[in-house]
């Protein structure tokens, strides 16, 4: 018996020191991530479900993160003249959330973004850290004031801003998509509305 | 009392997984691993980007034997996104009636009549604690920026 304790003890041992090969979550090494909070209100202004969400930063993101950070030897100082500044939600039937993904496929067409006289977009400053950049909270209401009652949201896109709001994360010519966020899907009732805020992390 | 080699096998990998314990990195072993799967996470030590926070106001509809019948509006939310892989555990954890939309929850968990239901998970592509998830109840005015993980 103490033949069979030995062994299994010895491979409870031969577990406890042999690493695993992968990845492990740890503090070490940069840390860079975006997250959206969504918090939905009723009538009196209860918050009735919240939804704490990390988000994509696409490719056209990092983009043009480093192209506005870097000089690329191509004579602008700045490629990029708009900063990212609107926060647009969209009832799109998938969000879809790819590292190349451009505004069309989040988008679809110009309907998807909630609030057809432009309201589904709005824009928002930035209160930036060392480390950090956190939008304002934006609201989005029901009631045709953003968007019809029983509107769905169902992701959010983060975009810098140029022509009217309602062209803002639509038009690859005008806005640029710089971050995706699929959230869980929430309908937005009569007199309801949504709270959103931005944050993103560099460390 | 004579110590046969069995014995001495015994004591000696005894010893040797207590100074393991102690003064090995075994978190990032395959032990760790295993223990990593049936353990409660460590939900401060996981990035925030790996984890997905939700909450639902609900209501207590009545109480059966210390089981609280209570709403469970909007949750469905919750439970349909892609990222929570193990949803349907935790729907069969608290009961939960996608039709009726309600879910039933032991009565001593819950604080007053009207309630907060806090669900978080972890994605599934964390390389760690992937797919855990947890639940508890506060306060309806406790929101989730106003708890430390």
């Amino acid at each position: 018996m103490y033949k069979i304790v030995g062994f299994s003890l010895l491979v409870i041992l031969v577990a406890m020191v042999v690493p695993v090969a992968s990845s492990i979550d740890s503090d070490a090494g940069l840390k860079q991530y975006g997250m959206a909070e969504l918090s939905l209100k009723d009538v009196t202004g209860l918050v009735i479900f919240e939804n704490v969400i990390h988000n994509e930063v696409l490719d056209y993101g990092t983009g043009f993160m480093l192209n506005q950070t870097f000089n690329d030897a191509d004579g602008v100082d700045v490629a990029e003249a708009n900063q990212i500044d609107h926060i647009c939600v969209t009832d799109a039937a998938t969000v879809v959330v790819l590292d190349t993904e451009k505004i069309a496929d989040f988008i679809g067409d110009a309907s998807t973004i909630l609030g057809s006289n432009g309201n589904g977009c709005k824009t928002t400053a930035f209160v930036v850290t060392a480390t950090t950049a956190t939008s304002a909270t934006l609201n989005f209401a029901a009631d045709d004031t953003s968007f019809a009652n029983d509107s769905t949201v169902t992701g959010i896109g983060i975009c810098t801003g140029a022509g009217s709001d309602n062209d803002v994360c639509e038009t690859i010519n005008i806005g640029l998509l710089f971050a995706v966020v699929d959230t869980s899907d929430v309908t937005v009732g009569t007199g309801e509305s949504v709270d959103i805020t931005y944050t993103l992390t560099l460390d | 009392m004579k110590l046969t080699s069995d014995k001495l096998l015994v004591i000696g990998v005894s010893i040797a997984i207590i100074g393991a314990f102690f003064y090995m990195p075994w978190e990032d072993s395959y032990f760790g691993l295993i223990l990593d799967g049936i353990t409660e996470p460590e939900w401060t030590e996981i990035l925030p980007r790996n984890v997905v926070k939700n909450s639902i106001i609900f209501e207590i509809i009545n109480d059966e034997n210390g089981q609280c019948l209570s709403t469970a509006d909007r949750l469905d939310g919750i439970v349909d996104h892609a990222y929570f892989v193990r949803a349907d555990e935790f729907i069969k954890d608290i009961k939960y009636d996608r039709d009726a939309e309600t879910m039933i929850i032991q009565c001593n968990k819950i604080p007053d009549n009207q309630a907060r239901l806090h669900i978080w998970y972890v994605l599934e592509e964390a390389p760690k604690d992937s797919t855990k998830y947890k639940y508890f109840i506060t306060e309806s005015d406790i929101l989730t920026n106003q708890i430390e993980p």
